[in-house]
């Protein structure tokens, strides 16, 4: 098993509760700025 | 015109990598590894949340953070008229590197990946998607970043590349302590490469933690398994779209 050494241990990601969703109208995505899948 | 619908592929996802880390998610098609990932890498704005990468808050910090980070994607894009020394140089100018530095670094990282360098000046669109994977890696290396997001970066590739790849991620994580955040379907290539593993089904990260915790906790003999107990789901194995 892989271990980390335990002096790392910053940060690199941090997310929290994430979310995103897509519009689509009549079977076309609604596109706006970086918002398309 | 029709009603508008809504799909919502994240559904409040949280999670963190450290430094050195690597951090598999694993997940069907359609559970937003790729949506997560294009995130991460300023592709894509969230619609809610708080996302840091590198100490810079998305999306106010994304132009810093993109001189930082590296991010191959299950189909990489080239210019495949051109070769690939031709296309790293090219992504090296954009980078602003210095180009003989780069063509060193660029040459020595194929080299590495297992790609002969009598095909160096040879058409990508000549080359198998293995190869260009692996170029696709290399390019992402230029600038040595400290994080690496890699979207399947070894779906549709052959068993040898499949492992020159991974042995590669190995070495570059010993050598240069390089954080690494991979989506796969392939369980083992998930066991062998991340610290920890993160359970992605329909939106939400239904369980995390090492391969170890992750079979005990599901009370299965392997990670497929414990997969399917955790989500209630199976992988399939078609490339994500």
């Amino acid at each position: 098993m892989l271990v980390l050494k335990p002096t790392q241990t910053r940060l690199a990601i941090e997310v929290s509760d994430l979310k995103k969703v897509f519009r689509k109208r009549d079977g076309l995505w609604a596109l706006s700025r970086k918002s398309g899948p | 015109m029709g009603p508008l619908k809504e799909e919502w592929a994240l559904k409040g996802v949280s999670f963190y990598v450290q430094e050195g880390e690597t951090y598999g998610l694993l997940g069907p098609n359609g559970s937003g590894k790729s949506t997560l990932i294009r995130i991460l890498s300023t592709l894509l704005t969230a619609d809610g949340g708080t996302v840091r990468v590198l100490g810079h808050t998305l999306p106010e910090g994304e132009r810093e953070l993109r001189r930082k980070m590296g991010r191959v994607s299950v189909d990489a894009a080239f210019y495949k008229k051109l070769s690939p020394r031709e296309n790293l140089l090219y992504a090296a100018q954009l980078y602003g590197l210095e180009p003989r530095q780069a063509e060193k670094r660029a040459m020595q990282i194929l080299e590495q990946l297992g790609l002969e360098s009598r095909r160096f000046n040879d058409h990508i669109e000549e080359m198998s998607r293995g190869m260009q994977q692996k170029i696709a890696i290399a390019r992402a290396l230029l600038i040595n970043p400290p994080l690496l997001l890699l979207d399947e970066p070894t779906t549709g590739l052959d068993p040898k590349s499949r492992r020159d790849v991974q042995a590669f991620l190995e070495d570059l994580r010993a050598r240069e302590g390089t954080t690494i955040l991979l989506t796969t379907h392939d369980m083992a290539e998930a066991e062998r490469l991340s610290h920890r593993i993160g359970f992605l089904a329909h939106g939400r990260l239904v369980a995390e933690g090492t391969a170890e915790e992750l079979k005990r906790q599901a009370g299965s003999p392997n990670l497929e398994e414990a997969f399917i107990v955790l989500t209630g789901e199976e992988l399939d194995e078609e490339a994500a779209i």
